[in-house]
């Protein structure tokens, strides 16, 4: 079993436990004479909630209860308290307690000696017990201590690792992150065996406390942008962080933009390769999206996928993916600005066909695209939300009322329904949910601008398009990067894929620095490689250091290659 | 003035999508007859020299724009009316620009109902709106813009080649009256427009990381080009002939318009009209931006809050300019070829002459006192 603890260097500045009365004040724990007096104070601050197990011990033959633990049921793990907290601190041996000891002498003792608990610490912070409590930890607290003990027995049910929804792959790994941070953390642990691979955390939102970590991979991501991420997430002010878009929302460069600037994925070989980039990862728990950091334009693009297809196969699919985000936003407003303005330009047998079936329809093509565009996303949005069961409902009325019968009844051209059609199709082709919600949101000011002014609107819509793109920075790397600026050396991994023996000399030459963070190398280097084994030769013989390598050379490779 | 930098790559796109602008679509070297290309090569030269001039200059001062170095050159007081000069002459050309790419744009995109002030307000909105986010985005636009044209160009090409319009004997015989009317044709025409135009790219000189090499890409950016429109113009000539050529108003959409190839690909002229209003866009982009940081030099005031306001004048501008075409036109002659070269090759000589000198007696000073301030630019 997984358990999540804040590991590493803290950051975060603390936050106030729950409970804000005026006995938050009293930061430390004072020695009570009496036991009773904490138990009291913790029951008060929570409000006499039932779900609050106390329970007091009679250690070393005591006359009376001379210790109590305290924990939340239902968040904790049972079986770990009964065993491990409770047996061990029960079977202390007698004589050894029937000595005459200070209370902080005795507390070092069940510390040290008493709990087979691998997970624990002394605190004197009063909210930091609190908290614990709260998090599933089972606090120890021994009559006169001025310390406490924290033992790590968050447990309580998560739902297990399953196959990702959002993100689907043909070939490649087939976990998902779920909401347990610990358990997202350790997917990806399992895939980047790497001592450089650096974990912090930080708790965030002064109601929630949401435990929030950001992964890196040391010497390969920029440490400007680690300290940049470090930065903003401190300066978050948030009663409550329910999912990573909350997160998303405070840290990104600029906010009146439809793109987003963030990736997210709930793959963790996704994570994982992201991580080799020199990326950074931020985790968050309850949610199993995490955010990948700095993000440029090609990532919403690329599919895991990619790297389990030969190159050639896997180009194509990144070719057609673009191709579908340009028909996704100029679709329709082209077929408008074709059939308003520029008649012309249609093949003369093609045209007849058209003037043909607008012959009964009442509306301007304008009119007519977004009629079908706002039924088109009246029926997805339907789609998403409806339960299960009626589903059918949905398809039957979408298909053959909205679709055939408003043909029939001449409110829409044919052509028109397969234009609406395609474009509908070509926005689920992007791997990246949240760049199709944007690509779908700028077709209908396409749709606006062609109606007016043809291709004119629709050609200074997209110079503005470009450029207001251009102007985006994830993390201060410009989002459009490597296409503009145009970078031939990181061509490797942007638009088309190259195979993996360039794609690694790639990664080879990359050196680290604000630049280097948008580059596009997806494999573990060379010199990573060499730093490896340099630490595995500290405990491990030769032979299984090198072994740690390939494997993570493998992974970086999308986990088809094993050099 | 924010710390911008652009690479010459990035230099070299905005420059050559500011000299295609509207020069590919009109008549170019119309004068020269069925020789127009050889006029137009001829201009690129010229064109070349009188970048030249400019780079000298960008090279004394590299990190000033031209109205710092007009003051330290003519003086205070003298260098700031230069400065203001420009500015007003900057803006009025993007406003002539932005008259220009509009009526093109009714007359080629089927625009017709359209009023002239509605397609002008799109156009300068999207450029204020791009210059707002500064020059460095206007740049990386201009790469990923070049990219394109340079698609367009090799599909048109092809469609070109493949429905066998072409008619290289259209083009005998090669200066069939003499050199008489090329020369006319260069001298008139084709110096001037688009290579003498070149003059408001010194606004952005400074911006460029890379002296030398930001000179270069200069230089290439006004050869390609060259070559580019000498080309066009060949296709086309051998296409339509001269006669058709000259009385054509777009000779390129006319040409473009004989392209067939199996009743599928034909009339591919909105290529044609995508590509003008992209090289309009950065045309009226790079003299709108030239007016807008000349003035926030003079003024004090950043340039970001001059945009709005200057994109009233241009627009204002624009409808007093012109009311037809054939009117736009002939004053824009006459604008172009009487008034402009002053400032575009004789303001810019007298300076690199005042400079030489400054640098010849500077040079005696520091002959006698050997030191660091030697050059130009760190004698200022």
């Amino acid at each position: 079993m997984l358990r999540y603890r804040p590991r590493g260097r803290r950051f975060a500045p603390r936050k106030d436990a729950p409970g804000q009365e005026a006995s938050r004040k009293i930061a430390g724990i004072e020695p009570a004479d009496h036991l009773q007096e904490h138990l009291d104070r913790i029951r008060t601050e929570l409000g006499n909630s039932p779900d609050i197990i106390f329970r007091q011990l009679k250690l070393g033959g005591a006359s009376e209860a001379n210790c109590a633990i305290v924990y939340l049921n239902g968040l904790s793990d049972p079986e770990m308290i009964n065993h491990d907290v409770m047996e061990s601190l029960l079977q202390l041996s007698k004589e050894f307690l029937q000595k005459e000891r200070s209370p902080a002498d005795f507390l070092d003792m069940v510390m040290k000696d008493g709990l087979a608990m691998g997970e624990s610490r002394m605190s004197a912070d009063w909210n930091e017990a609190m908290l614990a409590i709260l998090s599933g930890d089972t606090v120890i607290l021994i009559e006169g201590a001025d310390h406490i003990i924290i033992a790590g027995t968050q447990g309580g049910q998560w739902r297990s690792v399953t196959e990702p929804t959002s993100q689907l792959v043909v070939r490649g790994p087939k976990d998902s992150f779920v909401e347990s941070i610990a358990t997202n953390i350790s997917l990806i642990r399992r895939r980047l065996k790497s001592s450089q691979l650096w974990l912090e955390t930080m708790k965030i939102g002064s109601v929630t406390h949401t435990h929030v970590a950001i992964m890196y991979v040391k010497g390969k991501a920029d440490p400007g942008i680690v300290r940049e991420i470090k930065d903003r997430l401190n300066r978050i002010e948030i009663e409550g962080i329910l999912e990573s878009a909350y997160i998303e929302e405070f840290i990104q460069d600029k906010t009146i933009t439809p793109f987003p600037t963030i990736y997210n994925t709930e793959r963790p070989d996704d994570a994982t390769s992201k991580l080799l980039e020199g990326r950074i990862v931020v985790l968050v728990d309850g949610t199993p999206f995490v955010l990948v950091l700095p993000t440029v334009f090609a990532h919403f693009f690329q599919s895991p996928e990619d790297y389990a297809q030969r190159f050639d196969i896997a180009i194509v699919m990144r070719l057609v993916r673009y191709i579908s985000f340009i028909i996704l936003i100029l679709g329709p407003s082209v077929y408008i600005a074709l059939t308003t303005f520029h008649y012309e330009m249609v093949p003369t047998q093609l045209l007849i066909s058209l003037v043909a079936q607008r012959e009964g329809v009442p509306f301007p093509a304008f009119i007519e695209a977004m009629l079908m565009e706002v039924v088109f996303e009246i029926l997805r949005e339907a789609g998403v939300r409806m339960p299960r069961a009626i589903g059918q409902t949905v398809s039957v009325v979408g298909a053959l009322i909205l679709g055939q019968a408003v043909v029939e009844a001449g409110l829409i051209t044919p052509a028109m329904v397969i234009v609406v059609a395609l474009t509908g199709i070509a926005s689920f082709t992007l791997p990246a949910y949240n760049l199709s919600i944007a690509g779908r949101l700028i077709r209908f000011g396409f749709m606006v601008l062609s109606g007016m002014f043809g291709f004119y609107g629709l050609t200074l819509g997209v110079i503005v398009l470009i450029a207001h793109m251009n102007s985006l920075r994830s993390f201060g790397v410009p989002f459009m990067s490597p296409i503009s600026p145009f970078r031939l050396r990181n061509q490797k991994d942007a638009i088309i894929r190259l195979p993996f023996q360039p794609l690694q000399t790639q990664a080879a030459e990359s050196s680290t620095g604000f630049g280097a963070s948008s580059n596009q190398d997806t494999s573990l280097a060379g010199d990573s490689d060499g730093r490896m084994s340099g630490s595995g030769q500290q405990g491990a013989d030769g032979g299984s250091a090198s072994g740690r390598g390939q494997h993570t050379a493998a992974n970086g490779a999308g986990g088809n290659r094993n050099s | 003035m924010e710390k911008v930098k652009i690479s010459p790559f990035q230099f070299f796109s905005i420059l050559v999508l500011f000299q295609f602008g509207t020069t590919l679509v009109v008549n170019l070297g119309l004068e020269a007859g069925r020789d127009a290309w050889i006029a137009v090569l001829i201009g690129t030269v010229i064109g070349m020299l009188i970048f030249s001039l400019n780079a000298y200059l960008y090279t004394a001062f590299p990190d000033k724009l031209p109205v710092e170095y007009y003051r330290l050159l003519l003086g205070k007081y003298v260098g700031s009316l230069v400065g203001l000069v420009y500015a007003v002459l900057y803006m009025f050309t993007a406003a002539r620009d932005l008259v220009d790419g509009g009526l093109l744009v009714m007359a080629s995109a089927a625009l017709r109902e359209t009023p002239l002030l509605i397609v002008n307000l799109l156009m300068i909105m999207a450029v204020a709106y791009v210059l707002h986010q500064g020059l460095e985005v206007l740049a990386r636009t201009a790469t990923i813009f070049l990219a394109i044209m340079f698609m367009i160009g090799v599909f048109s090409g092809i469609v070109i080649l493949f429905s066998g319009i072409i008619d290289l004997q259209l083009l005998l015989p090669v200066m069939g009256e003499g050199f008489q009317p090329i020369l006319e044709s260069v001298l008139k025409k084709n110096i001037h427009f688009p290579f003498g135009e070149l003059i408001c790219a010194t606004a952005i000189f400074p911006a460029v990381n890379h002296t030398k090499n930001g000179v270069k890409a200069g230089l290439l950016a006004i050869l390609v080009t060259g070559v580019i429109l000498a080309h066009v113009s060949l296709i086309t000539i051998s296409v339509l002939g001269a006669d058709i050529t000259e009385r054509a108003v777009f000779p390129l959409l006319t040409m473009m318009g004989k392209v067939e190839i199996s009743e599928f690909i034909e009339r591919t002229q909105i290529l044609i009209v995508m590509v003008l209003i992209i090289g309009v866009f950065f045309k009226i982009s790079l003299y709108y931006y030239a007016a807008l940081i000349s003035s926030s030099i003079l003024f004090k005031i950043p340039y970001r809050k001059l945009i709005y306001p200057y994109a009233l004048v241009i627009l204002g501008l624009s409808i007093i300019l012109a009311r037809s075409y054939s009117e736009h036109l002939m004053k824009g002659g006459a604008y172009l070829y009487t008034v402009f070269p002053f400032y575009s090759i004789g303001l810019p000589l007298l300076l690199v002459i005042i400079c030489l000198i400054r640098k010849a007696i500077l040079g005696r000073r520091s002959g006698s006192a050997p030191g660091p301030g030697s050059g130009p630019a760190s004698g200022s």
